[in-house]
């Protein structure tokens, strides 16, 4: 795992970024969970892609410090924004090997907000630059 | 200090949202002129849906807000709508996939559809938890306030004056927030909505919010709402995996629910 810091410039750019696309993360549910001043990077597993109301999950399984598998749980748009752009239940196959960007929970639970992810094969998804 | 900083520019940013997203029409938008149906009244529907702007702050959409201009609170509304910013809108009744109801429907994500028939007019919205409202356009008048049991939507009678459909609605409960941003209202609230539609693609919104029981006087908010041709509604069923309402806590720090095996 490793822990990028980013600047607060940088912070504010991307936070207004999303804002700009209508990330629909951003809807009547609370964010203040999530520190957006900090972007996590994880490799694993794809467990599941719970393509589900009133946001989607993101499941993935990573092996932590000591190679115990652990489910993070990583929170995306609603379907209904993300299907019209193209996203779709398959999107994330059970099993994929993926690099996941993501703002981590505050508690230090294994969870956050998705920001992008990376296949093996060098395809992306969501934002990832 | 700076993580309290950082919560609060998030929320700040969060809250002037909806002026972000509100974006008007382009000069070089087009502008077709407004469908009418057969007996001349205009047709709020057609091939598409309406695309709801996520409006978070009402009060930021009244004329004269920039200028300093706030909803005219009783001291209980302005403590409370205090309140409901000091602990980041937890209890907003839409963060637990209750109906928006009242004007904050034509204001929450997703889109809506207009269906007019020939004795009401339904207005169906993908977001809010897939709700609708049902406008009675038969000429009738409200029942006796002490014969309506209060619902999310009220109960609404609109007419034709010219172009502007004008809905008029009572018997709200007080189940839901005014909007995101904290802005709560009473049993008393009485909603005039004013919604014409100067050209094909776009909706204007005009409500008028007169609760004598959280505001002094009636204030009134304003939007446009763009038209998506060829759009449709989907399903969106809010309820289904709401995690946080497992994590969430009372000010006491007990949970609002318990964790099951569930479905």
């Amino acid at each position: 795992m490793k822990v990028l810091s980013i600047s607060r410039k940088v912070f504010m750019i991307i936070a207004l970024g999303i804002i700009f696309v209508g990330s629909p993360v951003y809807s009547h549910h609370s964010t203040a969970m999530f520190n957006q001043e900090q972007v996590l990077s994880l490799s694993g597993t794809i467990k599941e892609f719970q393509f589900t109301n009133p946001h989607t999950w993101v499941q993935v399984l990573v092996k932590d410090e000591r190679g115990q598998e652990v489910e993070w749980s990583l929170e995306w748009g609603s379907p209904n924004t993300l299907g019209r752009q193209g996203i779709r239940p398959s999107t994330f196959p059970a099993g994929a090997g993926v690099t996941i960007r993501t703002y981590p929970m505050k508690d230090g639970s294994p969870g956050g907000l998705f920001i992008g992810a990376r296949f093996a094969d060098g395809k992306t998804i969501g934002r990832w630059e | 200090m700076k993580k309290l900083i950082t919560i609060f520019t998030i929320t700040g940013m969060l809250l002037c949202m909806d002026t972000l997203f509100a974006q008007p029409p382009a000069e070089e938008s087009p502008r077709t002129p407004t469908p009418r149906r057969a007996d001349g009244t205009v047709d709020l529907g057609g091939n598409g849906v309406w695309n709801l702007p996520y409006v978070t702050n009402i009060a930021a959409r009244m004329e004269g807000f920039d200028e300093g201009k706030r909803p005219p609170f009783r001291p209980w509304a302005q403590a409370m709508w205090a309140y409901n910013r000091s602990n980041l809108v937890k209890y907003d009744p839409e963060g637990f996939c209750l109906p928006p109801g009242g004007p904050r429907s034509m204001g929450t994500p997703y889109p809506a559809e207009i269906v007019q028939n020939r004795d009401r007019i339904l207005i169906i919205f993908e977001g809010g938890g897939h709700v609708w409202r049902e406008i009675h356009m038969d000429g009738r008048e409200h029942p006796p306030l002490d014969e309506l049991n209060p619902t999310y939507f009220g109960h609404s009678v609109g007419h034709w004056e010219g172009d502007t459909l004008v809905v008029d609605t009572v018997g709200y409960n007080e189940k839901t927030w005014i909007d995101y941003n904290g802005h709560m209202h009473t049993e008393q609230l009485h909603t005039i909505e004013y919604i014409t539609r100067p050209f094909k693609e776009v909706l204007h919104y005009v409500a008028v919010i007169d609760d004598p029981g959280a505001y002094t006087e009636p204030w009134t908010v304003q939007w446009d709402i763009n038209w998506i041709e060829g759009q449709e509604l989907q399903d969106y069923v809010c309820q289904e995996n709401n995690k946080f309402l497992l994590d969430m806590v009372d000010d006491e720090g007990n949970p609002f629910f318990q964790k099951t095996n569930g479905l």
